[in-house]
């Protein structure tokens, strides 16, 4: 059986934690952690349960209200990185800060009025590291990817299912709505002058530029059967999170990092592993074996 | 299932916890209800109907006499304040009430619990004042004075937008 992951665990959620921590860092420049929201007064939970859980516990309130569980809340969660980054195998670092980093992603999202996603696929990504051993990370880690090509590939079947993309002109209903702030604020930037002036004079090219970036979403489907493709998943990942900042006045950064992460093969953590070697880390002993095994093989 | 069957074989505590996640993500998803981590990842795929006459909204918020705009890049400095005013909007148009109340109220959620989840007339007193105190910690100023002006627009036949109508939604000096 192959572990194609298994050489690169500590290499792998090092950059992962790495990755957590400069999100984190995001949050506490930009005022987002719940300690910095200065007593928040709207909520919104919609009908998710999780989100009724952590507010019946008061777990949000304590965070938010309360100055020393907040600070200490933030402050674990960053000390955290710490033993994550040079242990990268003790489990129970990693569990913690699973939970944490969950109770923040509600939390954010409970007092920011609105479930975004912004957290979400990090939040997946921190369930990985609960393996015990480096088959089992290897596997979970393998499993993420093809969580990954669920998220696009569901959000690719739901326009169908909601009937979205049986709209034409969606692409442009949205775009108007979206960028309405934008251009009324900046009637004189360049991007309203030449970019967005042009595509509202064009809602053709727009609407097929949406039924684009549905079929980029698409292509993670292929995701499932090979991973041949995935440096054009990459690709598509980066078009569909550019895409939507540069028509929805959104940047899920934190999606489009994690993205390029989990869709980095095990040739190319070779690589990655190879060049840290050569600036002077330790060589990883066990070799590296690709594989392109599909989740639906039916042959095996 | 090539994947499922390494799992299952490498490690079975893994396999139902793997199984259990998927198969409870799809279900959810084909119900449409976000339980997170659950999530379904639904952004954009509802139809969007406006009718032609439906404005379009902006606000515009004044700290110190200075416009507060930032750009899709700083998309974090400013989401707590774009998402919250909307939020604002929404309560002061409906009388002070939560429209998630209603909701609660014919899912015969109980009362106990529906506090719980729903804003009431106090929030959206408060916000103003919150939101003078967070722009203070974000702008790193001292905020004497605060104005949120909400515009009605429309396209017109060039595409160029114009200003039906506006009102100022909070004033603080």
């Amino acid at each position: 059986m192959e572990y194609p992951y298994q050489p690169y665990r500590k290499l792998i959620t090092r950059f992962v934690v790495g990755l957590y921590f400069l999100i984190l860092l995001l949050r506490a420049c930009s005022y987002n952690l719940p300690d910095q929201l200065c007593h928040p007064v709207f909520i919104e939970t919609g009908y998710d349960l999780s989100y009724w859980a952590i507010r019946i516990s008061r777990v949000d309130w304590l965070l938010t209200h309360n100055f020393f569980a907040g600070i200490l809340f933030s402050v674990v969660l960053f000390a955290l990185c710490i033993p994550m980054f040079l242990f990268p195998r003790k489990r129970i670092y990693f569990i913690i800060f699973s939970i944490l980093f969950f109770i923040l992603f509600a939390v954010s999202n409970i007092y920011l009025t609105h479930s975004q996603h912004y957290l979400a696929l990090l939040v997946i990504s921190s369930f990985v590291f609960f393996g015990r051993s480096d088959k089992t990370f290897s596997l979970l880690w393998e499993g993420l990817r093809y969580y990954l090509c669920f998220l696009f590939a569901s959000a690719f079947f739901l326009k169908f299912y909601n009937g979205g993309q049986f709209q034409w002109d969606l692409g442009y209903v949205v775009f108007r709505e979206q960028m309405a702030t934008y251009l009324f604020l900046h009637p004189n930037s360049w991007l309203t002058q030449h970019l967005y002036s042009f595509f509202l004079l064009h809602p053709t090219i727009v609407n097929i530029g949406q039924k684009v970036t549905f079929l980029f979403e698409g292509l993670f489907a292929v995701g499932f059967f090979t991973k041949k493709y995935d440096r054009l998943l990459m690709f598509s990942a980066f078009f569909i999170f550019i895409t939507t900042m540069l028509f929805s006045d959104v940047f899920f950064i934190e999606q489009l990092l994690i993205s390029f992460l989990i869709l980095i093969s095990p040739k190319q953590w070779q690589r990655i592993d190879r060049s840290i070697k050569r600036i002077g880390g330790k060589p990883n002993k066990m070799p590296h074996k690709d594989n392109t095994s599909a989740i639906f093989n039916s042959s095996s | 299932m090539t994947y499922f069957r390494k799992l299952k074989k490498s490690n079975r505590r893994a396999y139902f916890a793997v199984g259990i996640f998927f198969g409870l993500s799809l279900l959810l998803m084909l119900i449409n209800l976000q339980v997170s981590p659950f999530f379904v990842w639904n952004m954009y795929s509802v139809k969007e109907v406006r009718s032609p006459d439906e404005a379009y909204i902006a606000y515009k918020l004044w700290y110190n006499g200075k416009l507060f705009d930032l750009p899709v890049e700083q998309d974090h400095w400013r989401m707590y304040y774009a998402y919250t005013i909307a939020k604002f909007d929404a309560l002061r148009e409906n009388g002070d009430i939560d429209p998630f109340t209603a909701k609660l109220r014919f899912y015969k959620v109980p009362e106990v619990i529906a506090q719980q989840l729903v804003n009431n007339a106090q929030s959206e007193k408060k916000y103003p004042e919150w939101l003078r105190g967070y722009l203070s910690e974000v702008t790193g100023e001292k905020i004497q004075n605060l104005v949120v002006k909400k515009y009605w627009l429309s396209y017109q036949a060039n595409e160029k937008l114009s200003v039906d109508s506006s009102a100022v939604i909070i004033s603080i000096n």
